[in-house]
């Protein structure tokens, strides 16, 4: 299962490195330049917030138009199906199912980063949560002072000095740049070690459902709706905000 | 000038406090700076203990406005209509129309306390954008010239009809209509339209923090940013890092703490007291992004030539960076000056000092003192008032304005209190809403 998705994030990330850089606007002939011209008020030779290093902004747009519609005709409607019909206690089961699963991950990245608080803090919420927390279906361990301490493999790479690399739109999974995407891949890998380690890994069809049940949850916990911040900027905006936050979090 | 209005803003808060002392509890929302009040919001131990959103059946729609204008191909995504929601009881009931603040959406944060606030005592919701946001310039806007009172309340009351007539199956006893902030104001223009045309014949308005003159809030907004930048936008640059700076380093420290958790701002202001420099800076800049997106909307709907060139093909993945960054260089203030007066006065043939007349509630002083069924709840600290202008606000609303010691603008709107006084205001059972 592993090997077809990471051949499968390999095949994207070719794709993106062949993409089209953005689309610049496209003024009418003799134009009046506007009230306020953006020329005398963008100063090329200045870091704005804003900007973050997009050189496959064109392709990246796109991306971010089929995940918008992704979102609005496949995901949303599940989505919808889901937080009506499932009863909040069961959601509830299945949140804390996968995010057990991840504080596995989120341990080894720990360990990799050097963080013995990190590290004991995932380990033991880990523990706990798949022990006396049956498989993780109850999150016992944030009531006994271990709350989840997201570490993931890009903060990893971060962590010991890999640069971000160019900012990536992935389909179906959002913002991303080419670190964090490499990030993915390698998290996955330490995601199938424990599905190999709990037997579940065998069976097709469980796996289906596993992954089914993970989108779902993963697409339930981020309020976030395609084009309803209301601007004009959005992709501007989350590609700043995704930026930064990654920022911050790798700073730690 | 900002000395001036902090230190009245105190004078206030001490003369109510004392004004206050005769209510039986006293009032415990607890942030107290205005500006950390506007910017965190209510902590969730302070919440009204309302049913969670996902937990209500809202349902999403959008509706399609005739005789609307193309739209451009840069906002492809808006060309599905106006989005609105509603949550419906399963029976007969009471309707809430809620009108949106300045730059948020229908399913914004304080849109979905409404529909949680009044789903939960019987009434059926619906929840629908601010004129300022680009889905509803560019769907309902008669002029896409958004800021007009007069004119975006008009639009609303034509969008309010539209989603009557669509849903002819919901039952509905009576109506009623809540806004915050812009939205109050529209709220009390679309009540007194609603006098003349009669269509829902509004049981009870409630406006929530509005401003006593847009064009006056206005002036001081853009001031919270240019006073509190040193440089003006122009070094936003190094604000921003610094910002950036400052979370990281908190986050660093208290690496237990999800930085998305609801009380992440509370819990920081707490620890790092931030100064009312950085806090207004903060209020300045999230109010430029409101505004800003809505002058570019504007400007390329209407092919104004103010930020972009006349004409200029705009795709659906043409970048737009540059843009964002000459927008968020231009104030409200500069785009009211030099593109919303001269269109007004030409189209209306008003003068300036009309315009900016027509912006303020004070326009509609006769209907707003006369008219019984419309309260409005604000806070003595609002920042976005110039000083003395809760007076004015409170004699407007003749025994009916409910005035909190503190809140800033709509920062307590969540609070226990508050929820419990607007809700209690449409079931009749506080104050003035006795009366009827």
């Amino acid at each position: 299962m592993f090997k077809f998705n990471s051949t499968l994030l390999l095949m994207v990330v070719i794709l993106l490195l062949q993409a089209c850089s953005a689309v610049p606007p496209q003024e009418a002939v003799n134009a009046e330049p506007a009230v306020h011209d953006v020329n005398d008020i963008v100063k090329k030779d200045k870091v704005y917030p804003i900007d973050v290093y997009d050189p496959w902004e064109g392709m990246n747009r796109h991306t971010y138009i089929f995940n918008a519609q992704l979102d609005d005709y496949v995901l949303l409607p599940i989505l919808n199906v889901y937080q009506r019909y499932v009863p909040d206690f069961l959601r509830q089961g299945v949140r804390n199912f996968y995010s057990n699963l991840t504080s596995f991950v989120h341990t080894i990245n720990s360990g990799l980063q050097l963080n013995t608080e990190s590290t004991a803090n995932n380990g033991l919420r880990f523990i706990s949560n798949t022990t006396i927390g049956v498989l993780g279906i109850f999150d016992v361990a944030t009531g006994m002072g271990f709350p989840e301490m997201k570490e993931d493999f890009g903060q990893t790479l971060g962590y010991w000095g890999v640069g971000e690399g160019p900012y990536i739109v992935l389909p179906l999974l959002g913002p991303s740049n080419l670190r964090d995407t490499t990030g993915i891949a390698v998290d996955f890998a330490f995601n199938d070690i424990l599905l190999n380690e709990f037997g579940m890994n065998g069976n097709e069809g469980w796996l289906y459902f596993y992954y089914m049940m993970y989108g779902i949850d993963t697409r339930a916990k981020i309020p976030f709706r395609y084009y309803e911040s209301g601007s004009p900027f959005e992709y501007e905006t989350i590609r700043m905000l995704y930026t930064n936050g990654r920022r911050v979090l790798i700073a730690e | 000038m900002l000395k001036i209005i902090q230190l009245s803003i105190m004078l206030l808060l001490f003369l109510s406090d004392s004004a206050m002392s005769s209510s039986n509890e006293p009032y415990a929302y607890p942030l107290e700076n205005p500006y950390a009040a506007t910017i965190v919001g209510t902590p969730q131990e302070f919440k009204a203990k309302l049913p969670g959103y996902q937990d209500l059946p809202v349902d999403e729609y959008t509706l399609k406005i005739p005789g609307g204008r193309e739209i451009p191909d840069v906002f492809w995504y808006e060309r599905s209509g106006l989005r609105y929601a509603i949550t419906a009881q399963d029976t007969q009931a009471p309707l809430v129309f809620a009108i949106a603040g300045t730059g948020a959406g229908h399913r914004s944060a304080k849109m979905k306390l409404f529909q949680r606030a009044f789903y939960q005592a019987g009434y059926h919701v619906v929840t629908i954008s601010s004129p300022t946001v680009s889905n509803f310039i560019l769907n309902a806007s008669t002029t896409g010239i958004p800021g007009n009172l007069k004119d975006d309340s008009v639009d609303l009351y034509q969008v309010m009809q539209l989603i009557k007539n669509k849903h002819t199956n919901l039952a509905v006893s009576d109506y009623f209509l809540i806004g915050y902030s812009l939205g109050a104001s529209q709220a009390a223009f679309v009540a007194q339209q609603d006098e003349q045309e009669k269509i829902f014949q509004f049981k009870k308005v409630m406006m929530i923090n509005p401003p006593l003159s847009l064009f006056n809030s206005v002036v001081v907004l853009d001031k919270m940013l240019d006073d509190n930048v040193p440089g003006r936008f122009a070094s936003f640059n190094d604000y921003f890092n610094n910002v950036i700076a400052n979370v990281t380093a908190y986050h660093k420290t208290n690496q237990k703490i999800n930085f998305m958790s609801s009380d992440f701002f509370y819990n920081a202001y707490r620890e790092k007291r931030p100064d009312d420099y950085n806090l207004q800076a903060l209020i300045g800049i999230a109010f430029r992004m409101s505004s800003s997106n809505m002058i570019f909307v504007s400007d390329v709907f209407n092919n104004l030539g103010y930020l972009v060139p006349k004409d200029t093909t705009l795709t659906k993945t043409t970048s737009l960076t540059n843009y964002a960054k000459s927008a968020r260089r231009t104030g409200f203030s500069e785009y009211v000056n030099e593109v919303y007066v001269p269109y007004f006065t030409q189209t209306s043939g008003m003068s300036q000092q009309q315009i900016i007349d027509a912006s303020s509630l004070l326009s509609i002083k006769d209907y707003l003192q006369s008219s019984d069924k419309i309260a409005m709840m604000h806070n003595e600290d609002d920042p976005i008032l110039q000083p003395g202008e809760i007076g004015q606000l409170k004699s407007l609303f003749p025994d009916r304005a409910k005035i909190y010691p503190y809140g800033g603008h709509c920062g307590n709107m969540e609070y226990k209190d508050n929820v419990a006084y607007m809700v209690g205001f449409f079931n009749g059972d506080v104050l003035s809403g006795s009366k009827n």
